[in-house]
């Protein structure tokens, strides 16, 4: 959908700004989630605004230049654009578990996993990740208290910088143990390369389908006004 | 019935000629110092490692099985320690039905067998969350069903029951025993009230097994034989006396438990509230020795972390020594008081035994390695010549002490400890216990196992959602005893 926005017209950006407004507003998530997106935009709107805008003519100092109406318009399109592709993905973010979204990615790998058992293997990749990073961060606040715990913190900017450093080695050292565990796991209950399926439990409901059906039809229309 | 013959099994120098024959349907106690190779063993069994010299052979009614035709990960389960270490699927759903997967069973026997093992250890309606969402006790269920959805004809548990409260390990017990009669079980365990459950007793030592028999014969009077290098903890019913034996007392020079009431507060919890997780309003006197217990999950290590600054109240306050913490005085409060994270064994940052002991001392001072200095180890029932080793290379005993080492070199006025003796065997969590006994300072000390503080104590709190519900002197602790095992605390 990401890719079809950055193709679109005006139509499509205006379809998708109104089917985004819908979103926030059935989603019923709170709107401060996206007071970090106004930060980001402003400054893209900054970038592109000078980039596109101030246009000067050939083999002249920069400070010759003047605002540029065309110029101008291309920067409000790509922020428009951006804003539209930033706003779904922290909608999306906000209503879907991290899990849940690698289990959707590794979903749609399933047909791959007929051509290559490769893509088995890098649709689990992607799960695992998305479970071990939890585990490491849990390991690293676990070595952050103990080093609290000795002693003071130091002052000097240098000495912090070192005393990170000396923390890595045991935290990569832990992570190594942690990874072989979670392979001692994989091979207990007899994972084989191209092995993996996602099990999700339930069926596709008629909600489901009209879900598929409605994105579908977004995403051709905003192909036919490419 | 399957029988696994394990037949003169070398590995390295852990294991030196191991024999047993361990039969479907039997369930092996197997004890031994931390160490000694237990771990290796299952590994060995379970085909994760190959031995160096030996053979593992499988026989049906008599008939040698074939491993190129057999699953070894099939016919023998695992499953280890840590709940949260041990799960692969995203979901409950998936990590039940991952195995079923590879057997290759399609997808809808796969839910329908998913839904009915969820069901039968109580995960029903959770089928879709992720295992990190569930507490230590519901993680180690869904590990051994996802395991015993296998239906291996062998199961190992490998320190599995170690980690969970009462409650929690009574409801793996009940899941392995219901599977009993299908499954030959190898208890890897330190507890000796777990292995009398058993059917029979092994004990590895110096990389060799010796069978005891009947769990019940080799526990005479209480106390395992001591050939074994196994000494008796929490047998004798004797250790289950309170400490409060005034005579000892005064002669040990401890203050008398009256005595203790009049000392000063060494910590005291003002109505303090932390992000509603935990409620505390209690006094520390200077001196007392306190046991912290319950339930897993019900913040007894978040209350040691509010004791050491790790976390500050929302409301109220929290005083040591008479002073307020907040954040700007948090490092007084952390030179006076010591806190030693549960496995702290398994969190050593420095480089050798010596640097972590010292972890914090300029680089000058840490080249002063004078006898004085390395005395410190031998304090700790740690030889010298372990100075320069690295962490990693010591045993669980060893780091532990280790740790105790470097929490109290500084010499703390209090001293907080996490489940101290946890994984921990016999020889060593007597070491650790001795020494702790004759510790004079302020101690708070967090444990699942009454028994594991009773003779040190002077009072007892009990700790349940976020709140200490019960706070009780040492001597009056049987009048709570049904409060305390309702709360799934052993005692």
């Amino acid at each position: 959908m990401s890719l079809l926005i950055t193709m679109t017209r005006w139509q499509g950006l205006l379809l998708t700004s109104f089917a985004l407004l819908g979103l926030v507003l059935l989603s019923r998530v709170p709107i401060k989630i996206y007071g970090s997106l106004i930060v980001v935009l402003f400054w893209v709107g900054l970038f592109y605004g000078l980039v596109t805008g101030w246009v000067w003519p050939e083999n002249r100092a920069i400070w010759f230049g003047h605002w540029s109406m065309g110029g101008l318009a291309q920067a409000v399109d790509m922020v428009w654009r951006i804003s539209l592709i930033f706003g779904l993905t922290r909608l999306y973010t906000a209503v879907t578990m991290p899990l849940a979204q690698g289990v959707g990615i590794a979903y749609f790998f399933n047909p791959l996993i007929r051509i290559t058992p490769k893509a088995a293997d890098f649709a689990l990749l992607l799960t695992l990740t998305l479970r071990f990073i939890p585990l490491i961060v849990e390991e690293a606040i676990l070595i952050w208290k103990v080093r609290l715990l000795k002693s003071e913190w130091p002052h000097s900017k240098i000495k912090r910088f070192w005393e990170i450093i000396q923390l890595i080695v045991p935290l990569i050292l832990l992570s190594l143990r942690r990874a072989e565990e979670l392979s001692e796991n994989l091979m207990s209950r007899g994972y084989g390369s191209g092995n993996y399926r996602t099990l999700t439990l339930h069926e596709q409901t008629s909600k489901d389908r009209l879900g598929v059906l409605i994105v579908g039809v977004w995403g051709i229309l905003l192909l036919v006004w490419r | 019935m399957k029988v696994l013959q394990v037949q003169n099994i070398h590995y390295g120098n852990i294991l030196n000629g191991v024999d047993f024959d361990w039969h479907q349907g039997e369930i092996i106690a197997l004890m031994g110092a931390n160490g000694s190779g237990k771990s290796t063993l299952a590994r060995v069994l379970n085909g994760l490692l190959e031995p160096k010299e030996g053979e593992i052979r499988l026989t049906f009614d008599d008939t040698v099985c074939d491993w190129n035709t057999v699953k070894r990960w099939q016919e023998i389960g695992l499953v280890g320690q840590h709940p949260r270490r041990q799960t692969i699927g995203a979901t409950v759903a998936e990590e039940l039905g991952f195995g079923l997967l590879n057997l290759g069973w399609d997808r809808q026997s796969v839910v329908n067998r998913v839904l009915e093992l969820a069901a039968s250890v109580g995960l029903e309606g959770k089928e879709d969350q992720s295992p990190a969402t569930l507490s230590g006790g519901e993680r180690q269920r869904l590990v051994t069903a996802a395991i015993l959805a296998l239906q291996p004809s062998f199961l190992i548990l490998d320190e599995s029951l170690t980690m969970l409260d009462m409650h929690a390990q009574a409801n793996v017990l009940k899941l392995l025993f219901k599977v009993h009669a299908q499954t030959g079980q190898l208890w890897i365990t330190h507890d000796p009230e777990l292995a009398r459950q058993a059917d029979r007793l092994l004990v590895i030592k110096n990389g060799k097994i010796s069978d005891l028999g009947n769990p019940s014969e080799a526990f005479v009077n209480g106390e395992m034989y001591s050939p074994d290098g196994l000494r008796k903890v929490y047998i004798n019913p004797i250790s289950l006396d309170p400490k409060q034996k005034y005579s000892q007392i005064m002669d040990s020079g401890k203050p008398r438990a009256k005595d203790l009431l009049e000392q000063p507060a060494a910590l005291e919890w003002r109505q303090a509230n932390y992000d509603s997780r935990l409620h505390l309003n209690n006094v520390v006197r200077t001196g007392e020795f306190i046991g912290i217990v319950g339930p897993s999950g019900s913040g007894k290590t978040t209350l040691l972390e509010s004791a050491v600054g790790l976390i500050l109240p929302n409301e109220g306050q929290l005083i040591v020594g008479g002073e307020q913490i907040t954040k700007a005085n948090l490092n007084i409060l952390r030179t006076k008081i010591r806190l030693v994270l549960q496995e702290a064994g398994e969190y050593l940052i420095g480089r050798s035994v010596y640097h972590e002991i010292f972890y914090g001392e300029s680089q000058q001072d840490l080249k002063i390695k004078n006898k004085e200095r390395l005395a410190i180890l031998e304090n700790f029932g740690l030889p010298v010549s372990m100075a320069d080793v690295a962490p990693e290379r010591l045993s669980g005993g060893e780091r532990q002490k280790v740790a105790l080492a470097a929490a109290l070199r500084t010499l703390p006025e209090i001293l907080l400890l996490d489940e101290p003796l946890l994984g921990l065997d016999a020889t060593s969590r007597v070491g650790i216990q001795t020494m702790i006994s004759a510790w004079d300072m302020t101690i708070l000390y967090v444990t699942h196992d009454l028994r594991e503080v009773l003779q040190d104590a002077d009072r007892i709190w009990l700790v349940e959602n976020g709140n200490v519900v019960l706070d009780c002197s040492i001597q009056s602790w049987q009048e709570h005893q049904e409060q305390f095992r309702a709360a799934g605390v052993r005692c």
